[in-house]
């Protein structure tokens, strides 16, 4: 044994193995900030690493990612990381730990030194600001008078068209049939038909002459019946055009009763709380959306990472070699933190919420850990009084994401819904559940308002002021938002007992101010007819006239017949 | 490099057990041989410490193998891909990846895999054939060898003295 073991040999070793030690954390600092900060493309900072060898535990203090965008600017920011792992899975470089704390995470802090890396990628993603859009008050906006009646579209002008046409056509055949009676070569042939019959002399001239003053009679008889035919029609015709003004008088209000209909109240009881939350719920999706989007990426470059992996040509550098993959039993995925501890402060991205909670089943890889991952958080400020989140993502087969909460009193104040609305303060309760499951979505939101203050703006309320007297008045909300279709292009059913109180005022208002656009309507179209009317009332007195000459022809006809 | 060789040269001239100069030259093959990444180095350099080995002749030789592998880097790639992706072998592979130990050992890398088997291949008969060197060396050449005129002339120079003093 003396010849083979060397021992100043084995102190060395014994040496070397204190060395290590002692260095290891020093060594594993820089190994988790160049590690980090390579595969994260930005500056992965360390205050300090310590091993406890006895607990297997793994601790890091002051961990600092920067923005790749803002070197000035962390990214995430953990104060305390501790994490129960198995060495030997460590080093063949899988981070899985039983028990994790991850405490004091805050996003968005300022950074003491540039976090600039040189190889770090510049892209200029620029966030999306899209403001919340404003809106129209429905209905409420009543088209330009004159935009509305024109000749073109006039019932009215059309009635009375018809009418001018009756009229006409009235005259025109009344002319014709009154010549027709009135006919001079007729009269005159009476006339000389009569002459002849005078001057019958001898028995055999009386007696034809006899015969021809019949046959006169007759004819004259005829043409008298003709007149007075003519009489009763021409009196028929002219009661019809006193009913044809008459209704032509009436048609101004009918039309604009009509018209009325078409840009009226029925467009205005639409659901104002669609208008007043929509914008919000769109804005609000949106942002979940891209949360979505970022979680699926990172997904997908974690398995083409893995994919690379395996897919390794045999074409290594000198003194590298060739790793060769063989199936693993129970493959383990690069992090996976089964039971987390979380703390920390969502101010950082605009929430003003110190959050606390746990995490399970934390990894890049679910498909290896075989386990959805959850996060149930308790979310604590001033401003609210209790809000408990659950999130559970599930990406082992589809992209199913499940989030649900609870908030109690949670205090709003100056808070915009839409462009036009403003929640001044108030006291919101509020529970959801919302899912995914790839691109489709499903939901619903409960949420109550207390003690609102309900502010308005835009032009549309300056001219309703019993519109936003109605809804500054309201101290309480409700609203039930039901989601549906996909997260490209989410659906949302609200129903807010705002839409009741908005639809009662909204009436009044929308009543008082039609009949008042009503009379406006109503008189423009009896001015353009009257112009009409007067424009044909020439053509009325000819017709008119014409029964003078009409009830005269009778009588024309009686005086032959008198002397006949 | 001087120092080495004078120390080399010493330890073949003096009574150290052959042995031991072996076990020295077929670690320095391997150290020379095992890429760097391989936990199997650490483990080799951790029995160098505690083995009496003779570390002047290991050093020496570690230095010639690493040239050798350097050269042989392809070859050794090549064998230990062929051995990896050899379906016979298969049932034996999955079950070493299913151990974290031979996971950090990288024995699925096929330049590991073959240097590995390079240095089992060559461990015994290059122990056996230095063994058999130096005591034929000692037997039949150091005698020979002294009586040269070159070493006549060597003893005089500035090397002989350094064999001299590492001697005293």
């Amino acid at each position: 044994m003396k010849d083979i073991i060397r021992w100043p040999g084995i102190v060395f070793a014994l040496l070397l193995v204190c060395l290590v030690y002692f260095l290891l954390e020093p060594l594993l600092k820089l190994v988790i900030e160049q590690t980090g900060s390579q595969t994260l493309s930005t500056k992965v900072t360390l205050d300090s690493v310590q091993i406890d060898w006895s607990e297997q535990s793994l601790i890091l203090e002051g961990l600092e990612v920067a923005d790749k965008d803002q070197p000035m600017t962390n990214l995430v920011e953990v104060d305390h990381l501790a994490l129960q792992i198995d060495a030997l899975d460590a080093l063949t470089g899988h981070l899985i730990s039983e028990q994790a704390n991850i405490l004091g995470i805050q996003f968005n802090t300022p950074r003491a030194e540039s976090g600039e890396q040189d190889s770090a990628d510049k892209s200029n993603d620029s966030e999306d600001t899209e403001s919340s859009p404003g809106f129209d008050l429905p209905g409420l906006g009543l088209p330009d008078i004159d935009t509305l009646v024109s000749k073109e579209n006039s019932l009215t002008y059309k009635r009375y068209k018809k009418f001018r046409q009756y009229l006409d056509d009235t005259k025109a055949d009344y002319k014709t049939r009154l010549a027709a009676l009135k006919d001079k070569q007729k009269i005159a042939d009476y006339k000389a038909r009569f002459k002849e019959i005078k001057k019958a002399k001898g028995f055999m001239e009386i007696l034809s002459a006899a015969s021809k003053a019949k046959d006169l009679k007759k004819d004259i008889d005829k043409d008298i019946s003709e007149a007075s035919q003519l009489n009763r029609d021409f009196k028929q015709a002219q009661k019809e055009i006193k009913r044809r003004i008459a209704e032509l008088k009436k048609s101004p209000q009918q039309e604009a009763d009509q018209l009325l209909k078409k840009v009226g109240i029925e467009n205005g009881t639409q659901k104002i709380s669609q208008f007043i939350f929509g914008p919000e719920m769109k804005a609000q999706m949106k942002k979940f959306k891209n949360w979505l989007s970022s979680i699926n990426d990172s997904d997908t470059n974690t398995n083409e990472n893995t994919d690379n992996v395996n897919t390794k040509t045999p074409t290594p550098e000198r003194g590298k070699g060739v790793f060769v993959q063989f199936a693993q039993a129970n493959p383990l995925p690069l992090v996976w933190f089964k039971n987390t501890e979380l703390s920390g402060d969502l101010s950082g991205i605009g929430h003003d919420f110190l959050f606390k909670g746990s995490a399970s089943h934390l990894t890049d890889q679910q498909t290896l850990s075989g386990q959805p991952t959850s996060l149930d958080l308790n979310l604590k400020s001033d401003l609210v009084k209790n809000a408990q989140v659950n999130i559970v993502v599930d990406i082992r087969t589809d992209q199913k994401l499940s989030l649900s909460f609870d908030v109690k009193q949670y205090r709003l104040d100056k808070t915009p819904l839409s462009g036009n609305f403003t929640i001044d303060s108030a006291l919101l309760d509020t529970q959801g559940n919302i899912s995914t499951i790839n691109d489709q979505l499903a939901g619903n939101i409960n949420a109550e308002l207390n003690s609102v203050s309900l502010k308005t703006s835009g032009d549309s309320f300056k001219k309703y002021p019993a519109i936003e007297q109605a809804l500054t008045d309201e101290d309480h909300v409700t609203a039930k938002i039901e989601l549906d279709g996909t997260i490209e292009a989410p659906q949302f059913d609200i129903n807010s007992n705002l839409d009741s109180i908005f639809d009662t005022v909204l009436k009044k208002v929308v009543d008082a101010q039609l009949a008042k656009y009503k009379d406006q309507v109503t008189e423009k179209i009896e001015t353009m007819l009257q112009q009409e009317l007067n424009s044909s009332e020439s053509s009325q007195s000819d017709l008119i006239g014409m029964g003078d000459d009409i009830a005269g022809s009778k009588d024309i006809f009686k005086d032959l017949i008198g002397k006949l | 490099m001087l120092t080495i060789l004078a120390k080399l040269l010493q330890f073949l001239n003096s009574n150290q057990n052959p042995n031991q100069l072996a076990l020295a030259a077929c670690f320095g093959l391997a150290i020379g041989l095992m890429p760097g990444f391989s936990v199997l180095l650490i483990l080799l350099l951790m029995m160098v410490c505690v083995i009496k080995a003779n570390l002047s002749l290991l050093v020496f030789i570690w230095g010639l193998f690493e040239a050798v592998a350097y050269v042989a880097d392809p070859a050794l790639h090549q064998l230990g891909y062929a051995l990896l992706t050899a379906e016979a072998l298969q049932p034996i592979w999955i079950s070493l990846a299913q151990s974290n130990f031979w996971t950090l050992t990288a024995f699925n890398n096929s330049l590991v895999m073959g240097s590995t088997v390079a240095i089992i291949a060559l461990w015994l008969p290059v122990y056996f054939l230095i063994r058999v060197l130096i005591v034929k060396y000692r037997q039949q050449i150091q005698g020979t060898f002294k009586q040269l005129k070159i070493t006549q002339l060597l003893k005089g120079s500035k090397f002989f003295h350094t064999y001299q003093r590492l001697g005293n």
